[in-house]
């Protein structure tokens, strides 16, 4: 056990950790070069091209250092705040990280937030500037960031590389110095912290966790401790570049556990994992049930689909348990499903994934968050959904989640920031800069604000530069109405939306500007209005087509006209007919983005 | 029966809205005709029906010399059998219109004439690239009625964005005092490729207004009215008994054959078509060039849907097979109850203004072509 190290990484996507990871098993032999295909970790190929890490994974290697052999386990966080919580539960399992920061970009904002979780844990922080071979690199400056964050002496912060491989050496010698080795008791009944799962699907869903006290071998009857579940240890092993099966697993290893489950929602990221007959006396602390903050519908966009859509949904649970669904239907899109999401990169996820190994066409319709209606006989519910939100005559009163958002950014962007954040209902909590150019800023912020065009504007107001990280704070009252929009009168359920009263009038107008875009001109006038109740708040109209007709149509003419028209055909096949009226898929989706 | 369209590529100049293959390297004059000829001798035994039009078109086939005209004849009459009454059209451009050459025409066995008046505004002709004047317009018609052409068709083109709706009643004005019987008048479409489309994107022209376009069609439509003559299909009219026999075959499903480049050909079940490409043409690859489409049962459906809509005639619907009936039946309800279209016996027809959005509806009655 002393000679074990756990640890993660602690950085902000692109700051190159995934290429740094790969060196470091390049450097212990873990893997070879041949065999390393570009950032080993990241293996799905949503992952390798979006360069974020969304799945946490664990690698060991082995590594000789002053004639000692070490035991270095790698556990790779995931890199977004939809995922904080993932987040936390493998900062939990080491002891120490490696907060790396790219030398050309200083620190940001989601680093800021995972490195106090880190500190929180006692973890030992092993600070490394990478990327110091591009000549726009400035580590006097980063390194001042670095300092007035983490207190720590000039000297002790490791100049690296990826690319090179610059400082490799010296990262490894350094965790073996100064990142504890774990501390639990062998002799005391098993506690084995889960901290992320995957699914196979030979072999179900793997564990992955780490040996906090006492010790498990294969065939072992446990119980993981929030599900109440109990199952044999069929397999238990190490996470080298496969899975590697052991005997036994003692205090402090990091490895894998199969034992027959065929559902991710039975293993929780953060439950425990122990005996059956001599079980620990508690839980290990901060188990938390994952909340999704993000609901929408997902219609597949051939009605004929919907079981398809269920099957691939169910089978997307398998591995990833914070998705969840329920079946909705909408009068404009059919049936479908209302999904949670743990926030909109999720969704996008989720969607994306849907298409690729799935190969399914969806609408996703208008993201909400939850919100609790609390109505005047007392009742408490829970709403997913527009339609959901009981009569406006019934609710006593409604309250929204909110976050706390942190933002990092050059001091130039401060004032386009503030407006931009004060104009989504923030209020401003902290100011406070990092060097003379860096600032960071802290606001208290409804959830809702943020679900719906604030990652974009952010970007483009910032150039690029601001980066953005937040938590849920709670719920706070507020003033939600429901907007509705509605094509030659006929109310289109797909496109209502809920939003705070302060934003319904131009939410209404600008969804309406939207679609009179999107819709294509049909043989009469079609009135598009935005509705609150039966008060309209806005209208447009989409006028008649007057003209579309081809002048000539002779002989050399007709085959082309024909396959012309045909092909226009296709493209609005894709089109739902709502009352008289119709509209291409696009405008469901379109109006996710409306500026 | 059976139609014959010859195409003739060459033009002295190319006017701007004009996406039609056509060369203005008249070099190639010679080579050109040498390989119809024996493009006619090539084909000889594609089809054997009775030939009841002939039909040039181009390009500009006014500018093919008299004494060719005379060799092509004899040996499309050596290889075909013409009926007695076989409807003989030319294509021609005002300004070749000299009155020799006129009475040659009329001689050698053309008995109608199609005659690109387009406007009689200098300054739209100049604009659209013509090469004659309104007046030089005037007298090509009033010589084609003194040489004996008694079947004389006049195409107009409006929508002129820049052209107010007074210069189009102007027109059609001037046009009333003409001796003429059929008259095709084309809303300006700007297509792809041509100096228009250049012009259009670079900001320089525009589409006309709608509610402009539609003002100007409906005035055409009462003033072809009031002449006596029929509206008999989306942009043609004519004075009763004088149908462009040849165009009709297009729509009706005639079968044809076409000869020279960029030429279409429609027979059994297929079309065929001789790629635009004059070298290849004139070194007599006639198999080479040719492409041809089988026509599957949806084609089939879309394309009656399509051409029977743009005629008066308007859709058999006894021609509908059982197979797309519940599909062509509800589309149709749809638009016969906002008067788009409407039922006369067994057929399907497009009321006036139904015509002018006949692509949108004609779009909602075709089936997926990949079924």
């Amino acid at each position: 056990m002393k000679n074990i190290r756990n640890f993660c990484i602690i950085a902000h996507i692109d700051h190159g950790k995934s290429t740094l990871a790969d060196r470091l098993l390049e450097y212990t032999n873990t893997v070879s070069g041949k065999d390393l295909q570009a950032q080993t970790l990241d293996s799905m190929d949503l992952e390798r091209e979006r360069g974020i890490t969304i799945k946490s994974k664990a690698i060991q290697m082995q590594y000789e250092y002053q004639s000692e052999k070490y035991t270095l386990n790698l556990i790779d966080t995931p890199g977004h705040v939809d995922f904080a919580y993932e987040v936390s539960r493998s900062i939990a399992a080491c002891e120490g990280a490696l907060l790396i920061v790219d030398a050309t970009q200083g620190i940001q904002a989601q680093t800021i937030s995972n490195l106090y979780q880190a500190v929180d844990h006692d973890l030992t922080i092993i600070p490394i500037l990478n990327k110091m071979d591009m000549p726009n690199a400035m580590p006097e400056e980063v390194e001042d960031q670095i300092i007035d964050l983490i207190g720590c002496d000039r000297s002790e912060i490791i100049h690296a590389s990826g690319k090179t491989g610059m400082g490799i050496d010296k990262i490894l010698e350094t965790i073996v110095e100064i990142v504890p080795a774990p501390k639990g008791d062998p002799e005391a009944p098993l506690q084995g912290l889960i901290f992320d799962s995957v699914f196979n699907s030979f072999r179900g869903i793997i564990a992955y966790f780490k040996v906090v006290n006492g010790s498990i071998k294969k065939g072992d009857l446990v119980k993981f401790v929030n599900t109440g579940k109990e199952y044999y240890a069929d397999e238990v092993g190490i996470l080298g570049l496969d899975l590697v099966p052991r005997g036994e697993l003692k205090t402090g290893d990091v490895g894998y556990i199969i034992s027959g489950i065929k559902t991710s929602k039975e293993v929780k990221v953060g439950d425990t994992i122990t005996h059956v007959k001599r079980p620990c006396a508690k839980a290990i602390a901060g188990f938390e049930e994952v909340k999704p903050m993000v609901f929408a519908g997902v219609y597949p966009i051939d009605t004929e689909d919907y079981e398809d859509l269920r099957a691939s949904i169910e089978k997307l649970q398998l591995n990833d348990a914070s998705l969840t669904f329920q079946p909705e239907s909408s009068a404009a899109l059919g049936f479908g499903f209302r999904c949670g999401f743990l926030g909109l990169l999720h969704m996008e996820i989720v969607q994306e994934r849907l298409d690729r190994e799935f190969d399914m066409d969806v609408i996703t319709t208008v993201p909400n968050v939850p919100y609790i209606a609390y109505t005047k006989k007392g009742e408490k519910i829970e709403v997913h959904n527009p339609s959901g939100l009981p009569d406006p005559g019934l609710i006593d009163y409604v309250e929204e989640p909110y976050i706390s958002a942190q933002i990092i950014s050059h001091s130039d962007y401060i004032g386009n920031l503030m407006s931009l954040c004060l104009g989504k209902r923030g209020e401003l909590v902290k100011q406070h800069y990092l060097t003379t150019d860096r600032v960071e800023l802290v606001f208290d912020m409804p959830l809702a604000e943020i679900v719906f065009d604030f990652y974009d504007k952010l970007k483009s107001i910032s150039k690029g530069y601001a980066s953005f990280d937040y938590h849920t704070t709670g719920f706070r009252l507020s003033k939600l109405v429901k907007l509705d929009i509605l094509l030659n009168g006929e109310n289109v359920d797909a496109l209502s939306a809920l939003t705070h009263f302060d934003n319904a009038y131009g939410m209404g107008k600008r969804m309406c500007e939207k679609l009179k875009e999107l819709i294509p001109r049909q043989q009469f006038d079609v009135a598009i209005q935005a509705a609150i109740g039966s008060k309209i708040i806005s209208r447009e109209t989409v006028k008649a087509l007057r003209k579309d007709v081809t002048a000539k149509c002779y002989g050399g003419d007709i085959s082309r006209k024909r396959k012309l028209l045909e092909k226009q055909k296709k493209g609005k096949k894709r089109m739902k007919q709502v009352g008289n009226v119709e509209v291409p898929q696009k405008a469901f989706l379109a109006v996710l983005k409306l500026d | 029966m059976a139609g014959i369209y010859i195409h003739v590529p060459f033009c002295v100049s190319k006017c701007h809205y004009c996406d039609f293959f056509k060369t203005t390297n008249t070099e190639m004059l010679n080579g050109y005709l040498d390989a119809l000829m024996e493009e006619f001798l090539h084909r000889k035994n594609s089809f054997d029906e009775k030939i009841s039009t002939l039909y040039f078109g181009g390009g500009t086939p006014s500018l093919i010399p008299l004494p060719n005209y005379d060799a092509i004849f004899s040996r499309l009459k050596k290889l075909y059998q013409f009926i007695p009454d076989a409807e003989i059209t030319i294509e021609a451009n005002p300004d070749d219109l000299s009155s020799d050459y006129l009475m040659g025409l009329r001689e050698i066995g053309f008995n109608r004439i199609s005659i690109g008046i387009q406007s009689f505004h200098d300054d739209d002709l100049k604009r659209m690239g013509r090469r004659h004047t309104g007046q030089q317009a005037m007298q090509s018609v009033m010589a084609a009625s003194d040489a004996g052409f008694n079947n004389i068709s006049l195409d107009l083109i409006y929508g002129l964005s820049w052209s107010g709706t007074d210069k189009f009643v102007e027109n059609l004005k001037m046009l009333k005092d003409l001796p003429f019987q059929h008259l095709s008048a084309y809303h300006l479409t700007i297509e792809q490729g041509t100096n228009f489309y250049k012009q259009q994107r670079k900001g320089k022209l525009r589409e006309m207004d709608e509610d402009e376009s539609l003002k100007q069609y409906l005035l055409l439509c009462e003033f072809a009215q009031n002449l006596g003559m029929e509206h008999y299909e989306v942009s043609n009219f004519c004075l009763p008994g004088y149908i462009s026999r040849h165009n009709s075959s297009y729509w009706d499903g005639t079968p044809y054959i076409g000869f020279g480049p960029g030429s279409h050909s429609f027979y059994g079940s297929s079309r065929y078509w001789n790629q635009s490409d004059l070298l290849s043409y004139i070194g007599k690859k006639f198999d080479l060039v040719r492409e041809q489409e089988l026509l599957t049962s949806v084609n089939k459906f879309n394309e009656l849907i399509m051409l029977g809509l743009r005629t008066k005639r308007g859709i058999d619907m006894s021609l509908v097979t059982t197979y797309f009936q519940n599909h062509f039946n509800a589309i149709m309800q749809k638009w016969v109850d906002n008067k788009f279209l409407y039922q006369e016996g067994s057929f399907l027809k497009c009321s006036e203004k139904g015509w002018f959005i006949v692509d949108a509806i004609i779009e909602d009655f075709f089936v997926d072509a990949d079924l």
